[in-house]
């Protein structure tokens, strides 16, 4: 089948410094990928290349098969492709509510005229024009389609539970840390997006919460939700993931099902060194 | 020939200001406004102790250097470490007003009248490959490179120095290496003083005079030789002294002395359309820039109940009723001044970017009107509304390629695109009437009504000004608001929210650049004589204390500040000797005690700050 | 306290400053003559760019109006001057002259620094029939807007041709440097219309920002056409360092500078470089006439100043051929706004320092008066011959 998410042959150089060298992989549609690796080994420049924060040395992906490559990141979300980061970027000053409203910019169409124009220089100003207008004058499609953006948010925000549903009106900065990733993973996902992409989602998290996210991961995963993500937390890749991905300065060391890549003695020699890679694994 | 020497006499001049505002930047990330304002102090100290207590040439030197680098030193104790964590507009705003101070300080101790600079060294012409040279010529050039060298030398060979291209490559790194940083920006602030302040002297005897008001002219034209350089590249801020300085020279030659501020702003946007980092420098590539806009805008306006609204609309509006000729005439510059400073909240609050070049939306928009109704005999309201669009399209146009820059280059940029459209102003004299001016524009006919009273005038300028507002509001509170605050405050995350940040922060721009073009026709038919002097930087940062301090994020921060900045100095007027310290001071105290102004909740920004901070700390490009 | 009341508060708040303050400033003296005393409004620039010449004109006000009092006043009251900064900026000066107007016991205005600040107060003294007399601006256009405007700067139109042909004694080719401002275009345009008239050709000629301290790209651009004399349209601070720059680059051909040269400063300014500068000056302190003497003389002791500015003997001429009017009006009747301007339009032979008498014509103007050649000798303006 036809994959969703195909990366070729990444390369990010930052000056002498090769960080990724020639990553491909494949994501198919409904996966769980999850991407590992020692600290500096360019998983989260990996992400970053593929979300369109960086640009790529050289290398090509694909989503569905249209390029992606050297798009800017906004033009990538608009393709379906969400992401959150490593440190929770919510946007402090919006209530959570309007947080997650944000989320939907990918996918709004009323109050957003003449989408083909907004991606040219210069023309794009007559789309940005009559956005203002709709912004001031809002016709009746628009105040409906506001209502369904607020339900559509609500139930985005319902996914956990009692955590932020409660919270939709605070400002997200007077948020704990675990519900500003709460949010931020509302925000991604509320566009339904085609591929979610996160960043150490439970980073900084207690074990109970890392065990929630788990579960709404879980949850996702049932409903198809396609997911790439990176992680520090073995047992949390291990339970979530179809395949795993491993890095070590850059390379693609090793690739497959979970319980393969654990007893790879690549995998265990760049984690731990050579010493405990030549100690236990039976090929 | 001779004007190649001229010209690189005066860029070694710039030079040396330029390798002070590129030293600061590189090791401390600050772009350093007061630094023209110790130049000019430099100078009027040189002449006092040359010409008033008759010291020879080295003493002079000395006291200068003495002088300028505690100056240096005070600045930074003053306006920089204490804004250490705040983002680099901040202390760029925090700078500006030490400046002014400086500037007015040095303005009441030393009088307005410029001096004769006594020429302190014999003076004599010889001629060499062509070129005449003068003594002193030979010694700027001389001292500079110099200086230079030796800054150069300490900088290669010793500890100190290595310590310095430390912090300058690496703040953060530098810290974990023990390197005292705050001291190593604290040393950059008076090594950058001190050449300032030799300039100072080397520029007054040059020149023959100087004047307290010579500083503020030499600090952009400084920071524009740093920037086309490469900001933080004492090669580059060399090499761009040198470059400005010949341009000038050739330029003035051609096509006369006004088109000198046209070549300075003008190579300025240049540089950074094509290559922000400058001749020798590059633009950090790392995403992390800090936000802007925020910090200005962090804590929640007040919220204005629409009652509440209406109860101020309407005591504005009986304000006629009882108040003098006078008091009117203040009023409609104070509601137009509030027009023109909501540019800024929405280009600032609503967007995030500060923008410091709104004068020259304000003088298109008021050129525009003028020429029309003087020249081509339109009514009012279409000259107003050509205004607007005029006013917007230039804008927007000119500052086309500076949004996918970020923070303080956008502020730079917005600042060299103001000057630039001022100095057009001047040297289109076919179009504006150059210097001269525009005369006896007429006050707006309404509906064949000649609105020329005080009460007329006021309460136009008060209906617009709640026009406008309620729509700023509306666009606030929508989902442009939104984006606009998402990108305001995180461009990374917003981005991958599918907002396109660029386009986002040029139609806030824009939009801005709109009211500041009505604001123009307004200004126009207010005071009804309108010439480029007029719009100078000072009218733009104006703009920009007057959202600061009423408050960033909402359209009633606009009005309150205005009242507070022009409607209460118009109204003290025996206190003008004041008015611009009082101004300078306000600004220093604003951001540094409340940047979020006051319209807005109580809460103290360091707290939510640090909230805001909290999130972004560690992110780099680490894998 | 909550959102509510702080928003009553606030609205409270400002309509009773708005109130209070508004009571203020109508508060004005009401002038039914007796022994109130007659008041008169200055604008002028007392900080700002131009701050030195609105101490110029204090100066010369000051001993007007010492004097005036000394001899009693107009028609027995005591004069008062209310002096209003408008710091020179046209963006000022209507607020100012509205302020004027506000106050019925006001009933002229002297002012104010240059036609820009000038021109943008004329509109609102004129609508409100309040006498401007302006001494210190020259366009030809300034007393345009209306019958209360007066002007006694003899316009460039007269000045600027017998420049040229001052100039045109010193060579036929002239390179000309003038102030980029409105002033100086002006004046430029009719030195250029008298030049074709004198014999003088402008084989250079540039104009310049005033604040500019670097004038060597111009001089060297100016020296390569060869000039023989050099014309600046300049102010003193800005006309001296041209001259101290141009002796530098080794720049030997005379200098002939406009009258607004005329000025202590600009020999300070230039050193030795002005040895030789001459110039063409309505005032110079060795005119034998009788009111000069005397008026350097009293300015001497007031100031201990031997030369007195050329704006502080206009200022002091103001302030004297207004009061003489205002003396005319209470004469013969009411002294009101109204009557010290037909005062003004219809009376003749004004006593000046400046001028001599002076009759304000048609257009509420002085047409013309005799200038003086000058040259700077020693460190000193002189008569030149």
């Amino acid at each position: 089948m036809t994959a969703l998410l195909s990366v070729r042959g990444l390369v990010k150089r930052f000056g002498a410094l090769t960080v990724v060298d020639d990553v491909s992989f494949d994501i198919a549609p409904g996966e769980v990928v999850s991407i590992i690796g020692p600290n500096g080994s360019g998983k989260t420049t990996t992400l970053n290349l593929i979300c369109g924060t960086l640009p790529a040395a050289s290398g090509r992906v694909e989503l569905d098969g249209v390029e992606i490559t050297g798009r800017p990141p906004y033009r990538i979300a608009e393709r379906g492709l969400t992401r959150t980061f490593q440190n929770g970027r919510v946007i402090g000053n919006l209530t959570v509510g309007e947080n997650v409203l944000v989320g939907l910019e990918p996918v709004q169409r009323v109050g957003r005229p003449f989408p083909r124009l907004r991606h040219l220089a210069g023309l794009r100003w007559i789309p940005l024009l009559a956005e203002v207008g709709s912004a001031l004058v809002p016709s009746r499609a628009r105040r409906r389609q506001d209502a369904t953006d607020r339900a559509r948010a609500a139930v985005e925000l319902q996914r956990f539970g009692t955590r932020l549903a409660p919270r939709v009106d605070q400002y997200a900065y007077s948020l704990s840390y675990a519900n500003r990733r709460r949010t931020e993973i509302a925000r991604a996902l509320v566009s339904s997006p085609r591929l979610l992409v996160l960043d150490e989602p439970t980073a900084g998290m207690n074990q109970t919460e890392t065990a929630e996210v788990l579960q709404q991961l879980l949850e996702l995963k049932r409903r198809g939700q396609t997911i790439l993500l990176v992680e520090h937390k073995l047992d949390l890749v291990l339970t979530l993931s179809d395949r795993v991905i491993v890095l070590d300065d850059g390379v693609l060391i090793a690739e497959g099902a979970p319980e393969d890549v654990r007893r790879n003695a690549r995998v265990i020699e760049a984690y731990l060194g050579k010493a405990f890679a030549e100690g236990g694994s039976d090929d | 020939m001779d004007i190649l020497l001229a010209g690189f006499v005066s860029g070694s001049t710039y030079a040396l200001l330029a390798v002070g505002v590129s030293l600061i930047f590189g090791v401390s990330n600050i772009v350093n406004f007061a630094h023209g304002a110790v130049f000019a102090v430099g100078g009027m100290t040189g002449w006092y102790l040359a010409a008033v207590l008759g010291w020879p040439l080295w003493a002079v030197l000395i006291g200068v250097v003495a002088l300028t680098s505690l100056l240096g030193l005070v600045i930074y104790a003053v306006a920089v470490k204490p804004l250490r964590a705040a983002p680099g507009i901040a202390v760029l705003l925090a700078t500006f007003a030490v400046g002014i101070i400086l500037d007015n300080t040095s303005l009441r101790v030393f009088g307005a009248e410029t001096q004769r600079f006594p020429s302190l060294l014999e003076r004599s012409n010889f001629e060499l490959f062509g070129f005449r040279f003068g003594t002193i010529a030979l010694v700027i050039i001389g001292v500079s490179i110099s200086c230079v060298v030796i800054l150069a030398l300490v900088l290669a060979r010793t500890r100190l120095g290595r310590a310095i291209r430390a912090t300058s490559q690496d703040i953060e790194a530098a810290a974990q290496m023990g390197i005292a940083v705050a001291r190593i920006q604290a040393l950059s602030f008076v090594i950058a003083s001190a050449l300032g302040g030799v300039a100072g002297v080397l520029v007054g005897m040059y020149n023959s005079n100087v004047s307290p008001s010579m500083g503020f002219t030499a600090g952009v034209t400084a920071f524009a030789a740093a920037t086309i350089g490469g900001l933080g590249s004492l090669p580059g801020a060399i090499a761009g002294g040198l470059v400005l300085g010949v341009a000038e020279a050739f330029g003035v030659a051609v096509g006369g002395d006004s088109v000198r501020p046209l070549v300075t702003f003008g190579a300025l946007i240049l540089v950074l359309w094509v290559r922000p980092g400058g001749i020798l420098g590059r633009v950090p590539t790392i995403a992390s820039e800090p936000m802007t806009g925020t910090f200005f805008g962090a804590g929640r306006p007040l919220r204005l109940p629409p009652w509440g609204a209406l109860v101020l609309a309407g005591a504005g509006a009986l304000v006629p009723l009882v108040a003098s000729d006078y008091l009117l005439r203040t009023g409609a510059l104070v509601w137009i001044y509030a027009l023109f400073a909501l540019s800024v909240t929405v280009a600032g609050g609503f967007a995030g970017q500060i923008v410091l070049g709104q004068a020259g939306a304000l003088a298109i928009g008021a050129y525009t009107s003028a020429l029309l109704v003087t020249k081509v005999g339109w009514s009012f309201w279409p000259s107003f509304a050509a205004a607007g669009v005029v006013s917007a399209i230039f804008s927007v146009a000119l500052t086309a390629a500076t949004w996918r820059l970020r923070g303080h280059y956008v502020s730079m940029a917005t600042l060299a695109t103001g000057g630039f459209i001022a100095a057009l102003a001047l040297n289109i004299p076919a179009l504006t009437n150059g210097a001269r001016g525009i005369y006896s524009i007429p006050r707006p006919s309404i509906g064949g009504i000649v609105v020329g009273s005080a009460w007329g005038m006021y309460l136009l300028t008060f209906g617009i000004l709640l026009v406008a507002v309620a729509l700023v509001s509306r666009l606030g509170s929508s989902h442009l608001g939104r984006s606009w605050s998402a990108v305001r405050e995180d461009e990374v995350a917003a981005a991958a929210s599918g907002i396109h940040a660029s386009a986002y922060k040029s139609l806030a721009f824009g939009l801005g650049s709109v009211l500041a073009g009505f604001a123009g026709a307004l200004y126009s038919a207010q005071v009804t004589y309108i010439e480029p002097a007029q719009f100078g930087i000072s009218l733009s940062v104006l703009a920009v204390t007057i959202v600061i301090l009423g408050g960033l994020r909402a359209p009633m921060g606009a009005i309150v500040g205005a009242i507070v900045l022009v409607g209460i100095p118009e109204l003290f007027r025996p206190l003008a000797d004041w008015r611009l310290l009082f101004y300078g001071v306000t600004l220093l105290v604003l951001v540094l005690v409340r940047p979020q102004g006051l319209w807005s909740h109580a809460e103290p920004v360091a707290r939510v700050w640090r909230k805001l901070t909290a999130t972004r700390r560690g992110e780099g490009v680490k894998a | 306290m909550s959102s509510f009341r702080r928003t009553i508060t606030a609205g409270l708040a400002a309509f009773a400053l708005t109130a209070s303050l508004a009571a203020c400033a109508s508060a004005g003296a009401a002038s039914d003559g007796g022994s109130e005393p007659v008041r008169i409004g200055v604008a002028l620039p007392k900080t700002g760019d131009q701050a030195q010449y609105g101490e110029y004109f204090e100066q010369g006000l000051d001993l007007a109006l010492e004097q005036l009092n000394a001899a009693g006043g107009i028609g027995g009251r005591n004069v008062e001057l209310v002096l209003e900064d408008t710091q020179a900026d046209p963006a000022q000066a209507p607020a100012v002259a509205q302020k004027f107007v506000d106050d019925p016991s006001i009933l002229a205005v002297l002012g104010d620094f240059g036609t820009p600040a000038t021109a943008a107060a004329s509109p609102i003294l004129q609508s409100a029939g309040l006498v401007q007399f302006a001494f210190s601006a020259s366009a030809s256009t300034v007393t345009d807007p209306g019958d209360y405007i007066f002007a006694t700067w003899v316009s460039q139109q007269y000045e600027a041709p017998r420049l040229a042909a001052f100039a045109a004694e010193q060579g036929s080719k002239a390179a000309v440097f003038y102030q980029d401002t409105d002033w100086g275009l002006n004046t430029h345009g009719f030195f250029s219309e008298g030049a074709a008239d004198a014999g003088l050709e402008e084989v250079y000629q540039t104009g310049y920002n005033p604040k500019s301290t670097d004038f060597r790209p111009l001089l060297l651009a100016a020296q390569a056409q060869n000039p023989e004399v050099i014309v600046l349209i300049s102010y003193a601070a800005d006309g001296a360092l041209i001259t101290a720059q141009a002796r530098e680059l080794g720049i030997e051909v005379p200098i002939v500078g406009i009258s607004s040269i005329y000025n202590q400063r600009f020999i300070e300014l230039a050193g030795d470089a002005a040895e030789g500068v001459q110039t063409l000056s309505y005032f110079t302190p060795v005119n034998p006439d009788e009111r000069v003497q005397t008026f350097i003389k009293d300015f001497a002791e007031a100031y201990d100043i031997e030369t007195p500015s050329d704006y502080a003997v206009r200022a002091y001429d103001a302030l004297k051929v207004v009061a003489t009017a205002a003396s005319a009006a209470a004469e013969s009747g009411e002294l009101t706004r109204a009557s010290l301007r037909d005062a003004l339009a219809n009376g003749s032979d004004f006593p000046t320092v400046l001028y001599g008498p002076i009759t304000f014509s048609e257009t509420r103007r002085v047409t013309d008066a005799e200038q003086y050649p000058l040259v700077i000798r020693d460190g000193a303006f002189s008569l030149r011959d």
